[in-house]
């Protein structure tokens, strides 16, 4: 890790405290918790894997759009535009932090939902959220990419989560077989679905979802990642312009 | 009057003008035609019941936050300090702003109910329920920019006040005898659940009490955020 990198990392650790980002997290993830407490003990995973979906793997996806729009109210990219810190540090900080958060807060639930979890478990999360949380991530840098305003924003996320859920149609096997692959196999969602329930239940899905899910997931991040470089780099040289 | 209507017409177009509003109503209209569709094939009937209540629940909170939104917008940008010292009361754009979406989530529940028909229950039992749920709109309209001092804490706090309303929903999927069950009247939109379930199980007087019991405590949990509303715009 360089050291603006570094820099980079402790300042968002920085803005997420005194911006209560953490708080937040906190309380929501134990929303999360008694919910999934209250849920009857012979809930299917796929209940668990469904509430990780809805926020706590992807938590970034939100807090990064915000974090945007605040930063460029604030006139932080204007003065990131005249710094030496590349841009793809700038996507990097943010990826690492609202990752981990997302790790943390996702494994805070596995831990009320299996108590005690074991490692082999934990692993599997661990592994499968590194890929969420960065999706999450960039997704949200790229919905958020140009937006004016936070319902700029809402209006374009909106679309793109209905159809992001659209898998959870298989998930319950609504669509089953050769037509949830047809439906969405294109769709993020449904790889992060597969992983997830694959970290939950590895005998609840096939190998040859589990080589889908992270071969897909993989080149979902790489593709986003150079293209929120592409974009934001873009964007801080119209600002330094 | 007409002050108000101008702060209320710059409202519906600076939401229309991100799109917000068209695809918020484009998603509605999806979900209430795909419900609607799906109960007249008569397929998945096992799920119409506690899909129906979900979304019902699910919605509210969230058009209360694109009013939200809008406010905390105008408080970065300085537009909420001007509009105070404008000739338009603060009161009157205050209601203005608590109505105008709550009329709009009641106008969208009724078509909803009526499209999907997955709970069969008169306009009269249906009607304290709904209206008890929809003032999680105003809850959340008031509260996010009482208690927010920019975006990114606005963002946070309406997924705690949303996931308050929403955990509700839980009572939907726990059997009725679960000794943890009276954990979920600590949110009111709990209250109008058990109030349309009473309904349906032909509970008349309980679905009543249940509806009034929710109005009053939202009702309370509003006041406190109109009082936070009033008192942060003093300030």
């Amino acid at each position: 890790m360089s050291a603006t990198l570094r820099k980079l990392v402790l300042w968002d650790v920085q803005l997420q405290a005194r911006e209560n980002i953490y708080l937040f997290t906190v309380l929501t993830t134990l929303a999360f918790a008694i919910f999934l407490k209250l849920l009857p003990s012979e809930a299917p995973p796929t209940i668990f894997t469904l509430v990780l979906f809805f926020d706590p793997a992807i938590v970034g996806a939100s807090f990064v759009g915000s974090i945007v729009l605040m930063e460029r109210s604030q006139n932080t990219l204007s003065a990131l535009a005249v710094s030496p810190a590349p841009v793809r540090d700038y996507v990097l900080a943010k990826i690492i932090t609202l990752t981990l958060l997302a790790i943390v807060g996702s494994l805070f639930l596995v831990a009320a939902a299996f108590w005690v979890p074991p490692a082999d478990m934990v692993l599997r999360f661990t592994l499968v959220l590194v890929f969420t949380g960065a999706i999450g991530v960039l997704g949200g840098f790229l919905i958020v990419a140009g937006a004016n305003s936070m319902n700029h924003f809402i209006a374009r996320a909106i679309p793109i989560t209905f159809v992001l859920f659209l898998p959870l149609l298989s998930h319950f096997g609504v669509v089953t077989g050769f037509w949830q692959w047809l439906l969405f196999a294109i769709n993020p969602g449904h790889a992060m679905l597969r992983a997830m329930l694959w970290a939950a239940e590895p005998t609840a899905v096939s190998t040859a979802d589990i080589v889908y899910a992270f071969a897909y997931m993989t080149l979902m991040n790489v593709v986003f990642y150079r293209w929120t470089v592409r974009v934001y780099t873009s964007e801080l040289s119209r600002v330094a312009d | 009057m007409n002050r108000v209507l101008a702060v209320i017409r710059h409202d519906l177009v600076s939401i229309t003008r991100d799109s917000i509003m068209v695809n918020v109503v484009v998603m509605m209209i999806v979900v209430a035609a795909l419900a609607s569709v799906l109960r007249h094939m008569g397929l998945y009937p096992e799920w119409w019941h506690n899909t129906q209540l979900l979304l019902l629940i699910a919605y509210m909170p969230g058009m209360g936050y694109l009013f939200a939104m809008l406010i905390v917008d105008e408080m970065d940008s300085g537009v909420n300090q001007v509009l105070l010292v404008s000739p338009a009361s603060a009161i009157g754009v205050f209601w203005a702003r608590v109505s105008l979406p709550t009329a709009f989530v009641l106008a969208y529940a009724f078509a909803f109910i009526n499209a999907a028909r997955a709970i069969e229950l008169p306009f009269h039992q249906w009607l304290p329920p709904v209206l008890t749920l929809s003032m999680s709109v105003s809850w959340v309209t008031l509260l996010v920019p009482a208690l927010s001092r920019d975006k990114v804490q606005a963002l946070g706090l309406f997924k705690i006040l949303n996931l308050y309303v929403a955990i509700a929903t839980v009572g939907l999927f726990i059997p009725q005898d679960a000794w943890y069950r009276p954990v979920l009247w600590l949110t009111p939109a709990s209250w109008a659940l058990n109030g349309i379930q009473a309904f349906i199980a032909g509970e008349d007087a309980q679905g009543y009490a249940w509806s009034a019991g929710g109005l009053i405590f939202f009702g309370l949990l509003v006041a406190h955020a109109a009082w936070l509303y009033l008192r942060r715009q003093a300030q």
